[in-house]
């Protein structure tokens, strides 16, 4: 895979030690990201959405916004700077006090209708940290390059979730032996009634495993309206498309979804990747749902193009991640992935949370370096070295390399 | 680029009444002045700002912009006709479709 050219438009020099996070200006923030397509980069702004710090605008409308790598190098990521990814255009408002969540079955005639309020005095209150992380994430990184919305690294956020059990909700409405899926709504729409809705699936005991909520909060408050208020799907360990936001109807299926975003859209290659065997139902001959996060890890503390200097201690910080099973162990390099050191790692709030990290390195020759991060699942899966090319850009963790000059 | 004009996106969104479109800066996105780029504009923004397009120039390439308007036509409902998907096709070809 050949790494594309690109032009250094800056230098920093960094304080004697680096483990204090350095300010980053507008203009570094959106360069951050090399490799990207000229189009992108032309066209990134970082814009403030009402009730949120800048972030990366990829697309006003529908509003995609990513996280500023600076921002990702906390277990938890705040909700103002936490990334924001819709389909469609039209995102209503909804004030808590008219929220309303219905339950249908396409093979009986049960149904049953909740308040927040309803969900909040029915059920026990349970609370999980968890990363979500768009399956396109890094798409923008993509070799060769792949049409769609052009993710640099921040399509990923870390929160702590409240909510109830999605499984207490529908064993309470009735949920019988038949149901093969569970399917979900959210409240935004295309400005065209042709337009799909944005449908989502999953297979029943994802549904029913007891880490799947129903959230109405975000880092001890009620959710941003831009990431889903007032309640919104946690699938930890699962790819955001999951993670219905504003979710307003849930239908238990006993056949599988023929939703366009599940039929069409989400699918990946069959056997490129791990996983291949969660989503049966709605996996083919040729294509599978994309479902788990594939292990990743990101260097957050020091941008693309900054300047360190020669035979003095360098500390690298950032965050690894994966679909659920945590984070065994980190390594960095210095020398674009000849050789690798191990990093400290955190204890994280949960195995399905960031983990942070930290290894300090101590550059001895001049000239370019290419700082590398790799990490290791509990589960034994490895970051590649090369990208598993896909035509949607999906799962790439690809070792982040940040370039830096020694001076 | 003859021309430049900036895309007024509010008189067509603000139907949608009781919704919080993000409307943003959008309206500072530059987009040319010509039949064609209106066509583009009048078609594509309904639903999307043009930074969609602008963000895929040269990833999408050349007459591969068709089975891009024909996705939004068949899978999203975009009211676009044969003519028009023609010559929306060929000016994004030219304008976006770049190495």
């Amino acid at each position: 895979m050949s790494i594309p050219t690109y032009s250094k438009q800056r230098r920093h020099v960094l304080s004697s030690l680096s483990s204090i996070p350095v300010a980053i200006a507008a203009s570094d923030v959106l360069a951050g990201t090399p490799y990207l397509p000229p189009g992108t980069v032309a066209s990134a702004r970082l814009e403030t959405l009402p009730g949120k710090r800048p972030m990366i605008k990829r697309s006003y409308r529908p509003p995609n916004y990513e996280t500023p790598l600076a921002a990702l190098g906390t277990e938890i990521t705040p909700a103002d700077q936490f990334f924001v990814r819709w389909h469609l255009s039209v995102i209503p408002e909804i004030h808590p006090k008219d929220y309303q969540l219905n339950l249908s079955s396409d093979h009986n005639d049960r149904s049953l209708k909740f308040s927040l309020a309803d969900l909040q005095r029915q059920f026990e209150p349970v609370e999980i940290t968890a990363v979500c992380q768009c399956s396109g994430a890094r798409r923008g990184l993509s070799d060769p390059h792949v049409a769609g919305v052009e993710w640099g690294y921040g399509a990923v956020s870390n929160a702590r979730w409240k909510g109830v059990r999605l499984r207490d909700v529908l064993r309470h409405f009735g949920i019988d032996a038949s149901t093969i899926e569970v399917a979900f709504w959210g409240e935004d729409r295309g400005p065209l009634d042709v337009t799909p809705r944005f449908v989502k699936s999953l297979p029943t005991y994802k549904a029913m495993d007891d880490q799947t909520i129903l959230a109405f909060e975000m880092n001890g408050k009620p959710i941003p309206h831009w990431n889903g208020a007032p309640v919104r799907l946690i699938v930890p360990g699962w790819t955001a498309t999951y993670w219905m936001k504003q979710i307003s109807h849930i239908q238990c299926l006993q056949s599988p979804s023929k939703s366009f975003w599940m039929t069409s859209a989400y699918r990946l290659t069959k056997d490129k990747f791990p996983g291949d065997d969660r989503f049966i139902t709605q996996a083919n001959d040729k294509t599978v749902a994309v479902t788990e996060m594939v292990v990743n890890s990101l260097i957050t503390n020091i941008a693309d193009g900054q300047s360190v200097h020669v035979n003095q201690p360098l500390m690298i910080q950032g965050v690894a991640w994966d679909g659920g099973s945590g984070i065994d162990s980190v390594e960095v390099s210095v020398d674009d992935g000849k050789t690798w050191q191990p990093a400290a790692v955190a204890k994280a709030e949960s195995r399905y949370s960031f983990h942070c990290y930290s290894a300090t390195v101590t550059p001895q020759t001049l000239g370019l370096h290419a700082l590398r991060v790799r990490a290791l699942s509990n589960g034994g899966q490895k970051q590649p070295e090369a990208l598993v090319f896909n035509p949607a850009g999906y799962h790439n963790n690809v070792w982040h390399r940040v370039e830096v000059t020694v001076v | 680029m003859k021309h430049s004009i900036v895309v007024m996106i509010a008189t067509i969104t603000l139907g949608l009444l009781g919704s919080w479109l993000c409307l943003a800066d959008e309206t500072k996105i530059v987009w040319e002045n010509s039949d064609a780029a209106r066509l583009v504009q009048s078609r594509c923004i309904t639903c999307h700002s043009l930074d969609y397009i602008q963000m895929n120039a040269g990833v999408i390439k050349g007459a591969n912009w068709e089975a891009e308007v024909n996705k939004m036509r068949k899978a999203y409902g975009a009211p676009i006709n044969d003519e028009e998907a023609k010559q929306i096709v060929a000016y994004l070809s030219q304008k976006f479709g770049g190495e």
